[in-house]
């Protein structure tokens, strides 16, 4: 079924739309040629070109951006750390590190570190997180670029788009038809800002990013300590609670994205970009009928009660397909309300569709040779 | 030198915000007052921290630098810090004290404004590196009263980091900044129970 309101309408103008993003994704999968080895390999790297852009192209043909982005999105975050947890058994034969791995700084830096290196980095001069800065596999200083760089255009639209994490609990949170838990309290969307502030301050007090040490989920799908001690013991407990709690039996039984909407701290830096960034999701109140289909849908909490997107939308577009008259709508700052909103619409797609392909695309065609290679 | 304590305390007063930073912060953006409302809640927290650097100073002086404080001694005040930041989370402040006549009256409208200092003055009676720093500088002087200036000097310098932190109140989103430094209270109360509870 199409969405009528944003359809592109016909399937060569649709196609024609999505030229432009096959031609980037094209050219970030094949990873400076290093993905067309062989003949399996360019059969590899032309199914996720493929995957991709019929995603892409149904997301402008049908007029639903939400749909089509989770399928992607859900399906590159469990590849990603297929591709991710492979590649740290060929390089230290574990997907556990221990202490000499931590010395020599060879920790891949992830973006959710970025919430604890910036205090420490701008005051004392020093990255806290045991990575390398230049070179390897995601050093610092790439990531930071990409990080901020996307983060400065897209605003939190990173977190549905580009967060190789967020598609696990996007996942969880659509396979459930209803919840069983009809209403969460929307203040708890605060508490990512809560853990924010004092994981930013603990962090720069001892020096060592604590919420990795201590708090992260997403260690059980990437990397995590060698069980070594009783501290070692107790993080992998609280590491396995926490990814079941808040990203399998949360999002599970509640239908919203839990671990990203009240506890992760990258979300709530990355919602401070929303100020800066020129995309944003408006309700255009002429068009709304106050019918909060929008409200019920966000899976981040992100709605107000006068239906009003607020600083931690994270531009998935859910509220905008189910929106009956399209009052939601994605929109450039300092434009006029209700003009052109396909163009908006569009605008937005194509850099966040890149950075989704940019920086999760490689993983996703390391992980599907490995996964051919299983057989 | 008096004036190398006030070096000690600029040079070190970020990691204080760091350490100290996120109680009083929680404590401002909980009861989410007014900016001057704010400073007075920092400026009772300061006082309460500068009673517990002088307690430690005076001990320290006394004892000629052996070590006084023992771990268990530490969690015990994590713990009440703990209590504390949870009592923060579930307990209103007022934002000004009442006016009233008499000692009863007085001590009940006065109460509950002790409570700012109290947790300034428990959370910061532990000896951490700055404090080492400052108290090494302090027994180096030739006087005592010039030993005490050092200490009120490294205590202005690390200080003044702290004097943006009230400004969080002027967000307007006050029921926002409010529910996130419940949670805050919530968060640093649980963490420093555990850190005790370890440390026992």
């Amino acid at each position: 079924m199409k969405n009528k309101l944003y359809s592109t309408g016909n399937v060569l103008r649709s196609i024609l739309l999505t030229l432009p993003m096959t031609l980037i994704s094209m050219m970030m999968l094949s990873q400076g040629g290093q993905a067309l080895g062989t003949l399996e390999d360019t059969c590899v790297y032309l199914a996720a070109c493929a995957i991709y852009n019929i995603a892409f192209f149904l997301m402008l043909y049908k007029g639903e951006i939400d749909k089509w982005r989770a399928v992607v999105f859900a399906t590159s975050a469990v590849l990603f750390s297929v591709s991710f947890m492979n590649n740290l058994i060929e390089l230290r034969g574990s997907v556990t590190y221990s202490d000499a791995d931590v010395l020599s700084c060879e920790i891949p830096f992830c973006h959710i570190v970025t919430t604890m290196v910036v205090i420490p980095a701008a005051i004392k001069q020093t990255i806290i997180f045991p990575g390398s800065i230049m070179t390897g596999f995601a050093s610092i200083s790439a990531m930071f670029v990409i990080i901020f760089g996307s983060s400065i255009i897209l605003g939190r639209g990173f977190c549905s788009w580009g967060c190789f994490y967020g598609g696990w609990d996007d996942a969880f949170s659509r396979v459930a038809k209803n919840p069983i838990i009809k209403k969460v309290n929307v203040a708890y969307r605060w508490f990512s800002f809560a853990m924010l502030i004092i994981m930013a301050l603990w962090s720069a007090a001892t020096l060592a990013p604590e919420y990795c040490s201590w708090l992260c989920p997403f260690k059980l799908v990437t990397e995590r300590d060698a069980i070594v001690d009783t501290e070692t013991l107790l993080k992998n407990v609280v590491m396995v609670i926490l990814f079941l709690g808040l990203v399998v039996v949360l999002p599970l039984i509640t239908k919203k994205r839990i671990q990203c909407a009240t506890f992760c701290p990258m979300g709530a830096f990355e919602s401070l970009f929303n100020k800066i960034s020129i995309f944003h999701v408006k309700n255009n109140e002429s068009k709304c009928i106050k019918c909060g289909k929008c409200q019920r849908s966000c899976p981040l909490l992100a709605i107000d009660s006068k239906l009003k997107p607020l600083i931690n939308c994270s531009k998935c577009g859910k509220c905008v397909d189910a929106c009956p008259t399209g009052a939601m709508q994605f929109h450039i700052k300092g434009t006029p309300v209700g003009t052109k909103i396909t163009t908006a619409r569009l605008l937005f797609l194509y850099p966040a569709y890149t950075l989704m392909v940019t920086l999760i695309g490689g993983s996703v065609v390391n992980a599907i040779k490995i996964i051919i290679n299983l057989f | 030198m008096t004036i190398e304590g006030l070096i000690i305390g600029l040079s070190v007063g970020a990691s204080c915000v760091a350490s100290c930073g996120p109680l009083i912060m929680s404590v401002i953006m909980k009861n989410s007052p007014t900016p001057s409302d704010a400073y007075s809640y920092l400026g009772r927290f300061m006082a309460g921290r500068l009673m517990a650097y002088l307690a430690i100073a005076a001990v320290t002086g006394l004892m000629r630098g052996c070590q006084w404080q023992s771990a268990k001694v530490m969690a015990v005040m994590s713990i009440a810090v703990g209590v504390m930041m949870i009592v923060n989370a579930l307990v209103k402040l007022p934002s000004y004290c009442a006016k009233g006549v008499g000692v009863k009256t007085y001590i009940r409208s006065h109460a509950p404004m002790m409570y700012v200092p109290a947790l300034g003055f428990i959370s910061s009676i532990n000896i951490c590196p700055p404090v080492i720093a400052a108290a090494t500088a302090s027994l180096n002087a030739p006087s005592t009263a010039q030993g005490i200036g050092t200490f009120v000097l490294f205590f202005i310098g690390s200080s003044i980091y702290m004097l943006p932190l009230p400004l969080i109140s002027l967000f307007e989103d006050k029921e926002a900044i409010r529910t996130i430094g419940r949670f805050m209270s919530w968060i640093i109360g649980v963490m420093f129970i555990v850190k005790g509870l370890i440390g026992l």
